[in-house]
């Protein structure tokens, strides 16, 4: 049997009634406009400059808007929060960390008389100079350049304290 | 060799018309001039193209999808995008060819790229459809289902064509709907004509088994 001689003849009449399915009437009336308007508006937004054409776009897809905007507001508030935590976890951890350094400087002028002969902590020379200066005051010198334990992500880890070689002598 | 197409008619239907290429056409030197027109920037003589092919257009994409909101989103992308291809149309084949391709493969591309069936959006059957002699005969006191309504049977038969695949779906769609020839369905689809007729078997077969409580044997 071949393709042909079967017979799809009831098949046929019955496809005939696909052929009565029309859109609503008046809908191929403006059909043509339509698509010519849209071809046209393409035509005009690919004119614009990108950034007009970006807000198009957005005006295009609100919903996508709204997540984006909610995303971004999301990202905004976890910023802020992280960034509170972490104001507060470092003022926490602020005089742990700087303890050496002030007992350093409480410290340092030891009496000269003092017979160490080990390595001690100086006092600063000059209190004007060394306030400013980072091996003497390391408060002075921007954390974030000197973030010792922060590469690593260590917490808790403090600035070493700057020692001064002086050993002084009894003469 | 160009092949001119013309337009007949098939059971009220406006149908593609294979004319000897040696003729002169009116109709296809004018649409020629059109699509020149169009080609430079024209959109009044794009707006004439799409007139006279937007209901074969519409009705192809209409029935793969069972869906008019979908085809009419379909059929403007597809004249759209017809559009912003029309410079690189050499007339190799007709414009009517061309631009039923791109409708057939956006819609194939729509309907695969679609999770799940769509639920079926159907036109109404213009009035003609009750006084259509094949129609009067199916639905009749020898029809197995003489209880079934015309709306019905069309909601039945958009179901069975859509548990067709989309290829299958459309060989059905241009040839028994739309009576296209086996041969321009072969250019539309880039395949050959023993193909085309092999698809057409099948998916009857596989209509006629879905509606088996609808048609005699």
């Amino acid at each position: 049997m071949t393709p042909e001689s079967e017979n799809f003849e009831e098949l046929r009449r019955l496809l005939a009634l696909k052929r009565h399915e029309q859109p609503p009437p008046g809908y191929f009336t403006d059909f043509s406009a339509k698509v010519v308007a849209r071809i046209e508006a393409a035509q005009e937004a690919a004119q614009l400059p990108w950034w007009r054409r970006a807000f198009l776009g957005l005006d295009a897809k609100p919903a996508m808007v709204c997540a984006c905007s909610l995303a971004i507001s999301g990202l905004v508030v976890l910023g802020l929060s992280v960034a509170s935590w972490n104001d507060g976890v470092a003022q926490a951890e602020l005089p742990s960390a700087r303890g050496p350094v002030l007992v350093a400087a409480e410290v340092t002028p030891a009496p000269a008389t003092a017979q160490v002969p080990t390595l001690t902590i100086a006092p600063p020379r000059d209190t004007a100079v060394s306030a400013m200066d980072p091996l003497v005051n390391p408060d002075s010198a921007p954390r974030e350049l000197f973030p010792i334990g922060g590469f690593l992500g260590i917490r808790g880890v403090s600035a070493p304290t700057p020692v001064n070689l002086f050993i002084p002598t009894n003469h | 060799m160009v092949q001119g197409i013309a337009l007949g008619a098939f059971n009220g239907a406006a149908i593609p018309k294979r004319v000897a290429p040696t003729q002169e056409n009116p109709a296809r030197s004018e649409e020629l001039s059109l699509i020149q027109r169009a080609q430079a920037g024209d959109t009044s003589a794009y707006d004439e193209l799409v007139r006279r092919h937007q209901q074969r257009i519409y009705a192809t994409i209409y029935h793969m999808t069972s869906n008019h909101e979908d085809a009419n989103d379909l059929a403007q992308e597809t004249f759209i995008k017809a559009y912003q291809a029309l410079k690189s149309f050499k007339g190799d084949s007709s414009f009517f060819t061309w631009v039923y391709r791109i409708a057939v493969n956006r819609t194939i591309n729509f309907l695969k790229q679609r999770k799940h069936r769509a639920a079926m959006s159907l036109d109404d059957l213009d009035f003609n459809a009750e006084h259509d002699p094949d129609l009067v005969a199916l639905v009749s006191d020898k029809t197995p289902r003489r209880d079934l309504g015309l709306a019905e049977l069309q909601e039945k038969l958009n179901e069975a064509m859509q548990k067709l695949s989309e290829t299958h779906r459309l060989v059905v769609t241009l040839h028994d709907i739309q009576g296209l020839p086996h041969e321009e369905i072969a250019r539309i689809m880039d395949c050959n004509v023993g193909t085309v007729r092999s698809r057409l078997f099948y998916a009857r077969q596989q209509l006629q088994a879905h509606l088996s409580d609808y048609i005699k044997h």
